[in-house]
């Protein structure tokens, strides 16, 4: 709890405000490195892995754990460890590249539809239609048009949590936008997309940056639940939903060719919703928007 | 309510629209004849219009005709509704469970602020929110079929078939739940009527399960509504691992064999009891906050009325 009292509260920016009360959160402060860590895992993926992840190697199939072998080998000969430590690319990527360009859509049509009232109520009954559609039959419906690679369930993704982001910003934006701040701009003559980026975006970022946190998270278990009935990435990549689905059929005997990819998603999604809650608590004190 | 479902409806059709390759070849396979390519198009009447084709999709679906599939050539109604109960029931059961467990952890956890029970409550909490559904059922499949074999790993004959699939929806459902309890009991909790009611010496788990919860129940009810909506189109993942014959699977066959008919049907009925799940959550808000019931004005007298309107607007509308 200590800290703050010591050094003085204004004066402050709002980043360094945020940091200063993400430090005292132990949890999320961990969780916000070991984030941080796995991103690094993702990028240096070829220096760390100890093995090639598509080397085959009919002599040592489904190795159990062991020293050459920390996690074994699957039905392939091929090494888990590495094939997950590339995995993390995988994973990083969608998560966040996902999240990037929901938030992207979803915040200029947010901004539009708060900012211009014409356009309000069609973008957003438009938007609802999508929202209207449990996840995985809206998820499962567009597969069916793009077909299964990386790019369409990075498509697939982006298009499924627009509607989040839109609703958030634009709720935000509904109460800015009469703000007396803004006001004084229009009264100086600004122009509409500088008032938006300049005044408006900026005190609508919490809200914004807390949802990206949590819904990273879930859109990792989205992405492997596709992985996993076989609509996402395709075997032979080393992916984490579908590394489970291949270990489902050796479950009885080799029981860590599933768990471990398992455990690295909780893991993974895990210390994300801790950031995500320790920034919202950073974030905003009264904790409601 | 009408009026979304329709354009859900409408907007699914025309996402089907954009399916790449020919149905046609969809229904006969490789291989086949220009001729047959051409009578399978006058048949299912591919070559008409978009809106003719539409109005037509639409007016079946009045009349319960829910399309025939392309690949085993049957109407798709009866296999689906064959398929339904075995889904619902899981869904069902599962979110139950899950309400129960959330709800009463919720509740200790927000009563027993920073205790040990809340960390332990939490911690399990965002784990289950964390965890793929897949995942956890295997892992159940694993300890309880594979190393105990106390219950069968897969199919949907009997009672005993169920628990699995059951407790794994049921635990992913009380995670979210539990969240929003605590979450919303903690605001409730400090508010001066908890504190008149105990000062009026009211039991302690009255004042909780009648003063608190009552006040609190209204987000954790839209995460419940929420909740089962997402269990009724998602329980694919489940119905995948234990290899039951629900209608998440069968849409998923209907996805993977690019049977585009079956994929749109399963998905705007799945859509419709969507709709009618966030009716009944709708309706239910009434029952548990007089102040709604009041602005929609179920068994409250005229009179009452127009002072139950006056109240509000000087109350500062509703909370």
């Amino acid at each position: 709890m200590g800290g703050y009292k010591k050094k003085k509260e204004y004066g402050n920016s709002q980043l360094a405000l945020t940091w200063m009360k993400l430090k005292d959160n132990k949890f999320a402060f961990i969780s916000f490195w070991l984030v941080i860590a796995v991103i690094l895992v993702a990028i240096f993926a070829p220096l760390l892995a100890p093995y090639d992840y598509a080397a085959q190697d009919y002599n040592n199939i489904m190795v159990p754990l062991s020293l050459e072998h920390p996690f074994g080998t699957d039905q392939f000969g091929r090494d888990i460890l590495s094939r997950i430590i590339y995995g993390t690319r995988y994973t990083i990527i969608i998560g966040f590249g996902t999240m990037t360009g929901s938030c992207i859509v979803g915040v200029f049509l947010g901004l539009l539809a708060a900012y211009y009232p014409k356009l309000d109520n069609p973008i957003m009954r438009f938007l609802d239609i999508f929202a209207n559609i449990p996840d995985m039959a809206l998820l499962m419906c567009l597969v069916t048009i793009l077909g299964t690679n990386m790019k369409n369930l990075l498509i697939c993704l982006i298009l499924y949590y627009i509607p989040g982001f839109a609703r958030i910003s634009r709720a935000k934006v509904l109460t800015l936008r009469n703000e007396e701040f803004v006001e004084a701009s229009i009264a100086l003559g600004a122009s509409d997309a500088r008032i938006l980026t300049k005044h408006i975006l900026p005190n609508a970022l919490s809200p914004l940056i807390v949802r990206f946190t949590m819904s990273t998270g879930g859109s990792i278990l989205e992405a492997a639940a596709l992985s996993f009935i076989g609509l996402g990435i395709q075997p032979p990549e080393p992916e984490w939903g579908l590394m489970i689905s291949q270990g489902r059929q050796f479950l009885s005997t080799y029981w860590y060719y599933s768990i471990i990819p398992g455990l690295c998603i909780v893991f993974l999604t895990f210390i994300l919703n801790f950031l995500g809650d320790g920034l919202r608590d950073a974030l905003d004190p009264r904790l409601n928007y | 309510m009408a009026l979304a479902l329709l354009a859900t409806i409408v907007f699914l059709f025309t996402l089907m629209e954009f399916v790449p390759g020919d149905p046609a070849l969809v229904v006969l396979g490789e291989g086949a004849t220009e001729e047959n390519i051409a009578a399978i198009h006058k048949e299912l009447g591919l070559d008409d219009p978009y809106l003719v084709r539409l109005g037509r999709y639409l007016g079946d679906l009045l009349q319960g005709d829910m399309g025939t599939s392309y690949k085993t050539r049957q109407p798709i109604a009866p296999a689906f509704f064959s398929r339904l109960p075995l889904s619902m029931i899981i869904a069902f059961w599962g979110v139950l469970v899950g309400t129960i467990l959330g709800v009463l952890a919720g509740i200790i956890s927000a009563v027993k602020q920073y205790s040990i029970f809340d960390r332990v409550l939490t911690v399990i909490s965002l784990f289950g929110a964390s965890a793929p559904s897949f995942w956890l059922a295997m892992m159940f499949v694993l300890i309880f079929s594979v190393k105990l074999g106390w219950l069968p790993a897969t199919g949907s004959y009997s009672f005993k078939h169920w628990i699995l699939p059951v407790v794994t929806i049921g635990l992913q459902c009380s995670a979210s739940i539990t969240r929003m309890t605590r979450s919303s009991m903690l605001e409730v909790i400090r508010q001066d009527y908890i504190r008149t009611a105990r000062a009026k010496g009211q039991t302690e788990i009255r004042v909780i399960i009648s003063h608190a919860l009552r006040n609190a129940f209204i987000p954790i009810l839209t995460q419940i509504g929420s909740n089962i909506n997402g269990y009724l189109g998602g329980t694919v993942l489940v119905e995948s691992v234990f290899a039951i014959p629900g209608i998440g699977n069968y849409v998923l066959d209907g996805v993977k064999t690019m049977d585009t008919p079956v994929v749109l049907s399963g998905i705007v009925f799945i859509c419709l009891m969507c709709s009618f799940v966030t009716f009944f959550i709708d309706m239910a808000y009434a029952f548990i906050d007089p102040r709604i019931k009041a602005t929609y004005g179920f068994g409250v007298k005229k009179k009452k009325k127009a002072a139950v309107a006056t109240a509000k607007t000087t109350e500062g509308g509703e909370g």
